[in-house]
């Protein structure tokens, strides 16, 4: 590094590590700004020339605060940087330089031109997916600056997404995006300079700003697919907003400048203001140090990636078109790759386990070759392994998914949340993450909605002001259990009750145990709210968040006490590939029956079995009757054992679907994949899918509810449904 | 071969050049051939993914009669349809020879049941004449055409009429 060819981006990595002390290395800053700024453009020179000021008044010494100068200036320089990039890329068809022009007003904003011709589909899906991934990072980074104004890495989050997406954008000639996220950068960097704080009405123009950022990443990813692009509604509106504070010019004193909330319209409550308040309290006396930190930098040596990796990708991210973020320790994996790779891995077990079954390998006349063959063996399990963590991503997004949810709710409900989120580490397999987000917006929203009470409802009911919103994530014996506890109204016994009645579910006076009357809630069409509002209330409700969990082969508990809250849990497995299953023979025949479905296995006594009008046969059970279905009839399978006192039977089922299924014997337990019958087979009737089992056969993986539904259809006719008991 | 393009160029003259067609003789097929009892029938080779021994067919229960079952392929749960059901012929156990033949068209696959695989041809296309009227047109939609090769009669089976029956 010369000191007569200091780049700008040496410059920024050299503002890190500075000491505010260190005049000598200053001066070097200073005069290297001064070499940059006379080979470059004006817009360029006057944000070096603020930079220059600034260090001189530190040189004086006489400013009380030089770390917070140091990182004003950092400002400048990065400013210092865009506007170069902006230079730069002038060419093609919008620059973001031209800030000083109000909004393009664009005559026909609702409807531009399609993709920019020279736009490759590649590079623009790639440019959607990490848009995504900027867009969920700020946004969570969004909430934590509201409750904690003073966040400076939130902020740099926040910061860091907008300029990436604006690099890129401008790159790929998408000039809407790159508009808005040069405003919003713009605008968050008044935020970032402390001179207004990420809060009340600033962030929610920060979140528009995010969501509109999300919009119009979708429309791009429509345009993909041909669709034309429609900017969303709101877009003009929401660039004036951003660009106001900015018509006074970012680059005067900024201390003037502190009444610009004003401009910003938002909704009037400042809910959040006073409740993320307390909290901030609290944290300042904890962070107090960090607060200190310039925002704009980090002082000395602190190695946290954030600010440095500005310093290193504000140049290079717009012309790789943000094909590698320096410091990414994860690869971007097509899924179906991966999914093809966890097959191979799968089929790699079976084939080794075929090696090692093997006559010769088994003979024992070759110790080296056995000795091997366990070696590989090792390798091949702890490939499987890894392969299945590769499957397991943490639940953070979705959790900070329903973490804005939340926020937005409650302004609209104008009710005050603490939102708390436990165990977002928790991991769950990639394919059940997207499936299980619909269930638990719905149980949040419900909880919303329904439970947590008005600020002066729960005063008055002595409860603090703000409810609080548990979501907890872990895992239990096998499962992932998600629990969404509110502490509000609680379920009203008597209000279900009212309306089972009214919707003849039970008949008045009724006896019934509180968990039968909770479970009324996930009725269709049952509804205890008296209003309806946009957010439920609508009939459609919590029954089809059961189904949506029993379809994952989970299953949702609802806890309640007047008064005091709900707590909803849901509870799945880990993953939806594997499936733990008993083997049972039958004829010739082999079927996978998965194990949370057997509720105990016996062979009968002959004296426990009997027939009713002469067909339908019963069994006994510890008391109860219950009915036997025989497994090779329904699936008609020769060679099979007829006689339930050498067969075995399974009881599958509960409540009064409980029945015994007649097979052969049990073979063993097993882990299976579970994979879907051959294409065009469709849907069969008793059988749930297929796996393939250790000596490379297919088998069948049973699903009892089919299993008794085809055994009533062939009962019923012959005798006349006397075989449920 | 020589005699079969003469013949080509014949028919294109006579249909008057209605597609701009660049040789006559890039207007063959490959085409897998294989036995179902003593008939013989084609497959081409480009909707044909792989041909694979039988091995283990395991029956689903309550499925419509064409189909054999399902067979593991390399982790991957292949159907199979039995092309001895399709085409009306009566069923047999699989001997030695009998193979199964990956078949693919867009995003659907399959696997035929064969008696046996006999080798791989090429095909002019304008060999393949639509399939005969004495065939009971149940059977007949399953084919795109026969031809006549060397005196053998190769019946060609429509690939995506299968995977549709399936489906």
């Amino acid at each position: 590094m010369t000191d007569e060819k200091l780049t700008l981006d040496d410059i920024a990595a050299l503002l890190l590590q500075i000491e505010p002390t260190n005049l000598a290395e200053l001066a070097n800053i200073r005069r290297g700004l001064k070499a940059i700024a006379e080979s470059s453009s004006i817009s360029v020179q006057r944000s070096i020339a603020e930079a220059i000021t600034r260090i001189d008044q530190m040189e004086g010494g006489k400013d009380p605060d030089p770390a917070g100068l140091l990182c004003r200036i950092g400002a400048f320089i990065e400013e210092a940087m865009n506007a170069t990039e902006e230079s730069a890329l002038e060419a093609p068809p919008f620059s973001p330089t031209e800030q000083d022009s109000p909004v393009r007003s664009n005559p026909e904003a609702g409807c531009s031109n399609a993709l920019p011709l020279e736009a490759d589909s590649a590079l623009l899906s790639e440019f959607i997916t990490e848009n995504r991934d900027l867009i969920a990072g700020a946004e969570t980074a969004l909430l934590k600056l509201e409750a904690d104004p003073e966040n400076a890495e939130a902020l740099h989050t926040v910061f860091r997404a907008f300029h990436t997406i604006k690099g890129t954008s401008v790159f790929l000639g998408l000039d809407h995006i790159s508009t808005l996220a040069h405003r919003a950068e713009s605008f968050l960097s008044r935020i970032r300079d402390k001179e207004i704080r990420c809060v009340g009405g600033y962030a929610d123009l920060a979140f528009r700003s995010v969501d509109m950022l999300k919009d119009l990443t979708q429309t791009v990813h429509d345009a993909l697919s041909g669709k034309p692009i429609i900017v969303p509604g709101g877009f003009d509106d929401l660039m004036v907003l951003l660009t106001e504070p900015e018509a006074a010019g970012i680059s005067e004193d900024v201390c003037e400048r502190g009444d610009g909330a004003a401009e910003v319209p938002s909704l009037p409550d400042d809910l959040l203001a006073t409740q993320a308040n307390p909290r901030r309290e609290g944290r300042k006396t904890a962070v107090t140090d960090q607060t200190d930190q310039p925002a704009g930098g980090v002082p000395e040596g602190t190695k946290t990636p954030s600010p440095t990796e500005i310093g290193q990708t504000l140049q290079k991210q717009p012309r790789t078109a943000g094909s590698e973020t320096a410091a990414e320790s994860s690869v971007r994996v097509r899924t179906d790759r991966l999914d093809r790779l966890i097959e191979m891995v799968g089929e790699l077990v079976i084939g080794h386990s075929m090696v090692v079954q093997d006559n010769t390998v088994n003979s024992g006349n070759y110790p080296d070759l056995q000795q091997k063959v366990s070696h590989t063996g090792k390798i091949v399990r702890q490939m499987q392994d890894l392969c299945m963590a590769i499957r397991m991503v943490p639940l953070k997004a979705t959790i900070h998914k329903i973490a804005r949810l939340v926020r937005d709710l409650a302004r609209r409900q104008k009710i005050m949340i603490n939102f708390i989120a436990v165990g977002e580490d928790t991991e769950i397999d990639r394919n059940m993450v997207d499936l299980i987000n619909d269930p638990l917006v719905h149980l949040v929203r419900n909880a919303v909605d329904h439970g947590i009470e008005s600020p002066e409802d729960r005063e008055k009911k002595g409860k603090p002001r703000a409810g609080t919103l548990l979501l907890k994530a872990y895992h239990s014996g096998g499962n992932v259990v998600v629990e969404v506890s509110d502490d509000g109204k609680g379920l009203d016994r008597n209000k279900i009750i009212q309306k089972a009645i009214a919707k003849g579910l039970i008949q008045p006076g009724q006896n019934m145990s509180d968990s039968e009357i909770i479970n009324f809630i996930f009725e269709p069409g049952f509804s205890t709210a008296d209003k309806v509002t946009d957010l439920s209330g609508r009939g459609v409700g919590l029954d089809v968040v059961r189904k949506a969990v029993e379809t994952l082969r989970g299953r949702v508990d609802v806890s309640s006490e007047v008064g005091q809250g709900c707590t909803f849990s849901v509870r799945l497995p880990l993953t939806m590939a594997i499936t733990d299953g008993m083997l049972v023979k039958v004829g010739n025949q082999r079927y996978i029956l998965p194990t949370v479905n057997i509720d105990m296995s016996f062979r009968p006594d002959p004296e426990a079995l009997s027939t009713v009008a002469g067909r339908a046969e019963t069994v006994i059970f510890k008391g109860k009757l219950m009915p036997i279905f025989r497994l090779h009839r329904l699936f008609d399978i020769k060679e099979a054992v007829e006689d339930p006192t050498s067969g075995l039977l399974i009881i599958i089922g509960e409540g009064n679907q409980r029945c015994a299924l007649l097979v052969d014997e049990l073979v063993g337990q097993q882990q299976v994949v579970a994979k879907s019958l051959g294409d065009g087979i469709g849907n069969v009737q008793g059988i749930s899918g297929g796996a393939i089992l250790g000596d490379g056969r297919v088998g069948l993986i049973l699903d009892p509810q089919g299993i008794a539904a085809l055994a009533r259809q062939t009962l019923e006719p012959r005798t006349a449904g006397k075989a449920t008991c | 071969m020589t005699e079969d393009t003469a013949e080509a160029v014949e028919d294109m003259d006579s249909y008057e050049n209605l597609f701009d067609r660049i040789s006559p003789t890039e207007n063959t097929s490959q085409f897998v051939v294989f036995r179902l009892t003593r008939e013989w029938y084609g497959v081409e080779i480009t909707k044909v993914k792989e041909v694979v021994k039988v091995d283990r067919i395991t029956s689903l229960p309550s499925s419509p009669e064409h189909i054999a079952g399902i067979v593991n392929l390399r982790g991957y749960i292949l159907s199979v349809t039995n092309l001895r059901t399709v085409f009306g012929l009566p069923y047999e156990e699989p001997t030695e020879k009998a193979r199964i033949i990956a078949v693919e068209s867009g995003v659907l696959e399959t696997g035929l049941l064969v008696d046996e695989v006999v080798e791989s041809i090429e095909i002019p296309l304008n060999k393949i004449e639509a399939a005969l009227l004495t065939i009971p047109p149940e059977r007949a939609k399953y084919l795109e055409g026969q031809c006549n090769l060397d005196g053998r009669l190769i019946a060609v089976v429509n690939v995506e009429k299968i995977l549709e029956k399936r489906a």
